[in-house]
């Protein structure tokens, strides 16, 4: 677990070692310019979506009325 | 525009804290391919690596999602069987969760302040993530294991993140 949620930032290091290994890679290549990753957010409903989703409610009570 | 309106313009920029990457929110199917990945997703491209030796061991590019459970990491290697786990490479990935250089990892000689370090391969006989927590920079202790899914020139990561 990294106790971190959606919106959260951190930065994030990639390195290669190890036997076999005569030059080790670095993900970013300079610890300076290390790169910081945002985490996505759960997406929200967009807009039309909650038209779309309003409409159909007022289809359903018209509906009701109506019977 | 008067100066001080420029500087305080600056000044606020700069305490705006930018991500290099803002995440997709989506799930990645664990299939050992980088099909779930796209363009968008790229944390580091191949003018971000520094080139190891063996070409094997060097990525191309590094790709990041998530979803509301798992952290998805995408590791594209050069070279053919580069991403095979029995190779003897050893992959580290250091992660400062905190935003603080000041807690973390610190093995003398690398000053990010990582709170997690996530150690895989030598053969398949590393496997193990680390927790470093406190002011004690120089140990930890072992949290939880990855899910790793391997293909000869690409490995897929999830990584629970909350």
């Amino acid at each position: 677990m990294l106790g971190v949620s959606g919106g959260d930032s951190m930065r994030i290091e990639f390195n290669v070692t190890g036997s076999g290994v005569l030059t080790e890679t670095w993900a970013n290549a300079s610890e300076s310019s290390v790169g910081t990753y945002q985490f996505a957010v759960i997406p929200e409903p967009g807009t039309a979506m909650l038209l779309v989703g309003g409409l159909l409610a007022l289809v359903g009570v018209r509906r009701k009325l109506t019977a | 525009m008067k100066i001080w309106t420029w500087a305080l313009a600056f000044m606020i920029g700069a305490m705006v804290a930018r991500a290099d990457l803002i995440g997709s929110y989506k799930t990645i199917i664990m299939d050992g391919s980088l099909s779930g990945f796209d363009a968008g997703d790229l944390m580091y491209g191949d003018a971000d690596i520094s080139d190891g030796d063996p070409a094997g061991s060097t990525y191309q590019n590094i790709y990041l999602a998530n979803d509301a459970t798992y952290l998805y990491i995408g590791l594209q290697t050069k070279d053919s069987g580069g991403g095979d786990i029995m190779n003897a490479y050893t992959r580290n990935i250091y992660m400062d969760t905190d935003m603080d250089s000041g807690t973390g990892f610190n093995s003398g000689w690398m000053f990010g302040g990582y709170d997690n370090l996530v150690q895989y391969g030598a053969g398949g006989g590393v496997y193990s993530s680390y927790s470093h927590v406190g002011p004690d920079r120089r140990t930890g202790a072992g949290i939880s294991r990855a899910r790793l899914y391997l293909a000869s020139a690409a490995q897929t990561l999830s990584w629970p993140f909350r």
